[in-house]
């Protein structure tokens, strides 16, 4: 037999409500049901017009995020058994706008994440090796930015950030994650222009290592290492540009 | 200091880090050194006479320098946490106050060391 799961939703349509109001659902649920099976059961036989973001069922797209009982989330990484004999409070990832339901406006984070140029930028002095037209990296190479290339945008630790919450100048821990990300790489030459971004108040200095986002992250990887690491390679900038006069 | 293009915490993050591993580390053991002098006869005199003889004494300054500085780089992200948002003035107010109490400190120390404090009283 199923077991029964009640299942709040936080709503808003923007055309008719005035502020976000709460809605609460039965679900019946198998043991290998998703939060996101469930909204969308939800969808087909209660409330068809309930907005919520996904795409591809297995935390590989990152659009799913939203907060379960107050804690950032994946909802397809999310099983209703593991609620069993509780119940389910849904809102939107906290930290950002609500556009509907459980849709957010993500644009600050879009914007900063164009902002860090997360792509590789080719060093301009270094032809391609040989006639191979490829850059060769080793493994160790490799490893020095492999988990924090693992981030999938879903925003989780941003809704996760204290200090992102006080403050949205912020550049916040995925974007600061795929910056270090980058400028590890050894194929890329973009450091120096990146490391304009690290220096500032609203760069790595705005982070006060509390760590949440890490453990939040659906992805297991490791932003607030990343920004920590970070702070080390900002603090030797810092240092050359004491000495250096910066171009 | 307060340039526009890049923020200056690098020099209070490094200081705070120091005075975290000095007060992870060295500290327990120093309060413990002295509980256990205390409680043993005539030693502690010792203590206090080896803590400020020249090596020991420069590292245990140094050590209560590097902790004012991580305590008051907490209270000042702390107050941020609060939503009292730090300005040039708390800025100043509390690097200033730890820039302060150091040299209050080696202040100290030199007339020590050098027995000045006893040739005034």
């Amino acid at each position: 037999m199923a077991d029964k799961m009640k299942i709040t939703v936080l709503r808003y349509r923007p055309e008719q409500d005035e502020q976000p109001w709460t809605q609460s659902f039965e679900v019946e649920y198998t043991h290998e049901m998703s939060l996101l099976e469930a909204l969308n059961v939800i969808k087909d036989t209660q409330a068809p017009e309930l907005s919520f973001r996904w795409s591809c069922r297995m935390a590989i797209c990152g659009s799913c995020g939203m907060m379960v009982n107050g804690t950032p989330k994946l909802a397809c990484k999310t099983f209703l058994r593991d609620y069993a004999g509780q119940e389910m409070l849904i809102e939107p990832l906290a930290n950002f706008p609500i556009e509907r339901d459980l849709v957010v406006d993500l644009s600050d984070f879009i914007e900063k994440l164009e902002r860090i140029k997360p792509y590789i930028i080719p060093k301009e002095d270094v032809p391609y090796p040989g006639e191979r037209r490829e850059y060769i990296q080793t493994p160790k190479q490799l490893e020095k930015y492999r988990q924090f290339s693992m981030c999938i945008n879903c925003g989780i630790c941003y809704a996760a950030c204290p200090q992102y919450k006080l403050n949205k100048e912020f550049i916040g821990p995925a974007a600061l994650t795929l910056l270090y990300r980058y400028n590890e790489d050894s194929r890329d030459g973009g450091k120096a222009e990146r490391m304009k971004l690290v220096n500032q108040d609203s760069g790595v200095w705005s982070c006060t290592f509390v760590g949440y986002c890490s453990q939040v992250c659906p992805k297991g990887v490791d932003p607030a290492s990343a920004i920590q690491l970070g702070k080390v390679e900002s603090a030797k900038d810092y240092l050359i540009s004491m000495f250096k006069k910066e171009q | 200091m307060f340039r526009k293009d890049r923020s200056d915490e690098p020099i209070y993050w490094g200081l705070f880090g120091a005075g975290g591993m000095v007060i992870a580390i060295i500290m327990p053991i120093v309060v413990l050194a002295f509980i256990v002098a205390g409680f043993s006869d005539g030693v502690l005199a010792n203590i206090g006479h080896i803590a400020l003889s020249p090596l020991p004494g420069i590292v245990l300054i140094s050590c209560l320098i590097l902790c004012i500085w991580h305590c008051l780089h907490r209270i000042y992200h702390g107050l941020h946490d609060l939503t009292i948002h730090t300005n040039i003035v708390i800025h100043l107010a509390l690097y200033g106050l730890a820039a302060f109490l150091s040299l209050v400190f080696i202040v100290l120390f030199i007339l020590i060391e050098f027995n000045i404090y006893d040739k005034l009283s």
